[in-house]
C-alpha cells in the first residue's frame, strides 16, 4: 500500500513520525514533490480564493498525488493541549479537502486531540493503524517507532543538523551555518521551510551573512496556551529573545491567517518591549520576490548599522 | 459592591439580554447603537488584520467602559474562533485605557446553557423559584420577537407603501418591551402581533424566497451588512433568516428523538462536516441544508472578511451547490464594505434568480402537457 502524504501544513512538524509509523506497518510513503509553481496553479484550482496561500499549496500538493497512491494522509489536528484550539482549517482539513476535490483516494484522517487523555489517543491509533494490521503489538511497536524517530528528529532540530526542509532524508546530515550574526526568525514551519512560499528567505538571509533563529532550534517548546500551533510565533520569539544575543526578529505569517492575526500584536509587545526591531512579513500568492529581497537586505543593513553604532 | 452591566449590540438579541438582566434585578447600561464612531476606536485599538465583528465588539466594550460600566459580558467562549481569544486581549486593552472592568465570556454557540449558566454567575444567591419568572419571561420574548420578525419578513416584499413593516416592527418590538411580566406579554401577543398584520399589503404578489445564512454578528447587525434584510425585502424577496431566536423545551429530550427544526440543522450540518471547527460553520451549512429542503429560490452567504469557520462552511456550500444546484451569493463585509457595491451584486443575484424561476415554470408547463 503506497501513503501520499502532502508537502504542507503538518509535513513540517510530523514527517518523521509518521514515516516510521507506516512503514513499520509495511507502506510506502510517498512524499509530494518540492512546490513548484504548476502546484500552486493546480491548487488554485480547487481552493476557494479567500484561502491562505499554504492552503493552496496544500491542493495542490493533493493533486499531484493523485493517481499516485492507494491513500491520503490528511490529519485534523484539533488540540495538542487541554484548552487550546486550532485553526478553523486545520481542523476542517479533511472534510473542505472532500468538499471541494472529486475523486479523492481513501484518506487517513485520524482526529488528533491530545487533550482526550491516553486512553482515547491510543484507540484513535488502533482505529488508523487497525487498516494495515490486526495485530495490536505490531501497530503499538510502530507507534513506538514513530515516536522515537520523531524525537530523534526534534533533538537533531535543536541542535541545527536537520531542518524541516530535510524531512525526506532524515540521516542526511546538513552543514550547521557559521554565521555568527543571530537573527530571530519566527513563524509556522510551513511557512519557513517551504522556499517557494518565502521565497528563499532563510538561505538569503545565510548568504546575507545572518545564522537565523528559527523556532525548531529552539527549545522546549512551552505548552500551547490559547492556539495549539502559536507558540511558533510567540513561544519562539520569547524564547529567541531570552537567549540574549538576538539582534532582531522576523516574523513570517501567511496572509490572511486567522490566528496569526491576533498573535502578531503578542510578537510585537515582546520585541517592543526588549527594544529589538522587527520586521513582519505577510506571504501571498502576489507578493514579489524583488519587494522581498529589497525589503529583507534594508533590514539586515539597518541591523548591522545598528550593531555598529552600538559598538 | 455595586455592579453596572453591559452587553454588547448585537440585534435584538442585546435587547432582549438587557431585559433580563434588568428583571433579574441588575444594574444594566443600555448601549447606544453602533455607530461610525464605534467602528473607529475598534478599528484603531486592535490588531489590523482582525476580523470586523471583534473590531466593532471592542468599540461596544469600550463605550460601555466609558458609560461606566464594571462588568462586560464578552461574546466568545473557550473553544469557538478568534473570538475566543480576544476576549482577554480586548479586555487588556481596554484596563490599558485606564477602565477597571470585569470581562464576563458569553459563548453565543449555546445560548441557553449560557443564559442560565450566566444566571447563576451573577445572582448566586437568588432562590432558584424567583428565576423560573424571568426565565419563562425572557422565552416568551424570544419567540415572540421570532414571530414578528419572520412576519415582518413576510409583510416587507408585499408591502403596498414602502417602509411601513419597518415602522411596524420597530413600533412591535417597542410594545412588547413595555411589560414586565410573560403574563401581560402572553395576553397581549396578538395585539402586537396585530400591529404588523394590519399593514396594507397584497397577499398576491409574486415574491421569491432567498435564504440569509452564516455568522450570526453578521446576519443580526445592519449597520454591518448594511441592512440586507430590508434591502432584499424591498427587492421582492421574502428573507429567510438563518438565525431564529425561538427558544423551547425541545433540547431537554435526548437528541435521536428531536424531530425539531433545530435538531435537523444540526443533523445536516453533521453530514457536511465531519468535525465541529469552531465558530458558527457547522450552523452555517446545516441551516442551508434545510433551507434547500424548504425550497428557497437560492442562498445568501454572509460572512466577514478572512472569517476561517465560515471559510469552512463556504467549501461545504460549494458541496452542497454542486450536488443540489442551488445558486449561492457570498458576501464578505469589512470596514472598507461599500452599500452600494453590495446592492448591486443583490440586484444581479435577484434578476438571475427570477430568471430561473421563469424558467423553471416553462420547464415544467412543457412537462405536464407535452
Amino acid at each position: 500500500m503506497r501513503i501520499g502524504v502532502p508537502r504542507a501544513f503538518s509535513f513540517f512538524r510530523f514527517h518523521p513520525g509518521w514515516k516510521a509509523f507506516f512503514e513499520k506497518l509495511g507502506a510506502v510513503v510517498v512524499v509530494s514533490p518540492l512546490t513548484t509553481q504548476a502546484t500552486l496553479d493546480a491548487g488554485k484550482a480547487y481552493a476557494l480564493p479567500e484561502y491562505c496561500l499554504p492552503l493552496k499549496l496544500f491542493f495542490g500538493h493533493v493533486h499531484s498525488l493523485i493517481g499516485e497512491v492507494d491513500a491520503l494522509l490528511v490529519p485534523s489536528i484539533r488540540r495538542l493541549a487541554h484548552g487550546s484550539t486550532n485553526c478553523a482549517n486545520l481542523i476542517g482539513l479533511p472534510d473542505i479537502l472532500k468538499s471541494l476535490m472529486p475523486d479523492l483516494p481513501p484518506l487517513i484522517s485520524p482526529n488528533i486531540d491530545l487533550s482526550e487523555g491516553v486512553r482515547n489517543v491510543w484507540m484513535m491509533i488502533l482505529k488508523e493503524g487497525g487498516r494495515f494490521s490486526r495485530n495490536p503489538l505490531l501497530i503499538r511497536e510502530a507507534t513506538q517507532a514513530a515516536w522515537a524517530d520523531y524525537l530523534r528528529a526534534r533533538a537533531a532540530m535543536l541542535e541545527g543538523s536537520l531542518s524541516p526542509a530535510g524531512f525526506d532524508d532524515l540521516d542526511e546530515k546538513q552543514p550547521i551555518g557559521n554565521n555568527d550574526f543571530p537573527v530571530a526568525v519566527v513563524g509556522h514551519p510551513y511557512n519557513l521551510y517551504d522556499p517557494f512560499i518565502n521565497h528563499n528567505l532563510l538561505s538569503r538571509m545565510e548568504r546575507l551573512g545572518i545564522d537565523p533563529i528559527t523556532p525548531e532550534r529552539l527549545g522546549p517548546w512551552p505548552i500551547p496556551d490559547y492556539w495549539t500551533f502559536e507558540y511558533e510565533l510567540v513561544g519562539a520569539a520569547r524564547m529567541a529573545l531570552e537567549r540574549g544575543d538576538v539582534v532582531g526578529c522576523i516574523s513570517v505569517a501567511a496572509f490572511g491567517c486567522g490566528a496569526d492575526a491576533v498573535m502578531l500584536e503578542e510578537v510585537q509587545k515582546l520585541t517592543t518591549k526588549a527594544g529589538i526591531p522587527l520586521m513582519n512579513i505577510t506571504l501571498d500568492e502576489h507578493s514579489g520576490e524583488a519587494g522581498l529581497v529589497t525589503r529583507i537586505e534594508a533590514f539586515v543593513d539597518m541591523l548591522k548599522w545598528r550593531e555598529k553604532a552600538d559598538g | 459592591m455595586t455592579r453596572t452591566l453591559a452587553f454588547p449590540v448585537l440585534g435584538e438579541l442585546s435587547l432582549i439580554a438587557e431585559r433580563y438582566l434588568r428583571t433579574l434585578g441588575l444594574d444594566v447600561i443600555e448601549l447606544p447603537p453602533i455607530s461610525r464612531r464605534t467602528m473607529d476606536v475598534g478599528v484603531q485599538n486592535t490588531p489590523e488584520a482582525l476580523c470586523i465583528p471583534c473590531k466593532l465588539l471592542f468599540g461596544n466594550y469600550l463605550e460601555a467602559a466609558e458609560l461606566g460600566a464594571t462588568d462586560i459580558i464578552m461574546l466568545g467562549g473557550s473553544n469557538t474562533c478568534r473570538l475566543g481569544y480576544t476576549v482577554a486581549q480586548h479586555a487588556e486593552q481596554i484596563r490599558k485605557m485606564g477602565y477597571d472592568i470585569h470581562p464576563r465570556p458569553f459563548d453565543l454557540s449555546q445560548p441557553g446553557q449560557e443564559i442560565l449558566r450566566v444566571t447563576r454567575d451573577f445572582v448566586p444567591d437568588k432562590p432558584v423559584y424567583e428565576l423560573v419568572g424571568p426565565i419563562r419571561y425572557i422565552m416568551d420574548l424570544f419567540n415572540l420577537v421570532d414571530e414578528a420578525r419572520r412576519l415582518t419578513f413576510y409583510i416587507r416584499p408585499r408591502e403596498l407603501e414602502r417602509g411601513a413593516s419597518d415602522h411596524a416592527y420597530r413600533s412591535a418590538l417597542e410594545a412588547m418591551f413595555g411589560f414586565e411580566d410573560h403574563q401581560q406579554l402572553l395576553e397581549k401577543r396578538n395585539e402586537i402581533l396585530e400591529l404588523i398584520w394590519k399593514i396594507q399589503h397584497d397577499p398576491e404578489r409574486q415574491t421569491l424566497r432567498i435564504g440569509v445564512v452564516g455568522d450570526v454578528y453578521t446576519i443580526l447587525t445592519p449597520f454591518l451588512n448594511h441592512k440586507l434584510d430590508i434591502e432584499l425585502g424591498r427587492m421582492g424577496v421574502e428573507v429567510w433568516s438563518g438565525y431564529r431566536f425561538d427558544i423551547n423545551f425541545a433540547p431537554l429530550l435526548p437528541f435521536v428523538l428531536r424531530q425539531d427544526r433545530r435538531a435537523r440543522v444540526v443533523r445536516a450540518g453533521k453530514s457536511y462536516l465531519e468535525r465541529d471547527v469552531g465558530g458558527f460553520a457547522r450552523a452555517t451549512i446545516g441551516e442551508a441544508t434545510v433551507m434547500a429542503k424548504e425550497e428557497v429560490d437560492g442562498l445568501i452567504h454572509v460572512s466577514p472578511f478572512n472569517c476561517t469557520p465560515e471559510m469552512v462552511a463556504q467549501s461545504a456550500l460549494v458541496k452542497l451547490h454542486r450536488e443540489k444546484g442551488l445558486p449561492v451569493l457570498t458576501l464578505r463585509f469589512d470596514e472598507q464594505t461599500g452599500r452600494t457595491g453590495m446592492l448591486t451584486r443583490l440586484e444581479a443575484f435577484v434578476d438571475m434568480l427570477w430568471a430561473a424561476r421563469r424558467k423553471k415554470r416553462s420547464s415544467k408547463k412543457k412537462n405536464r402537457f407535452p
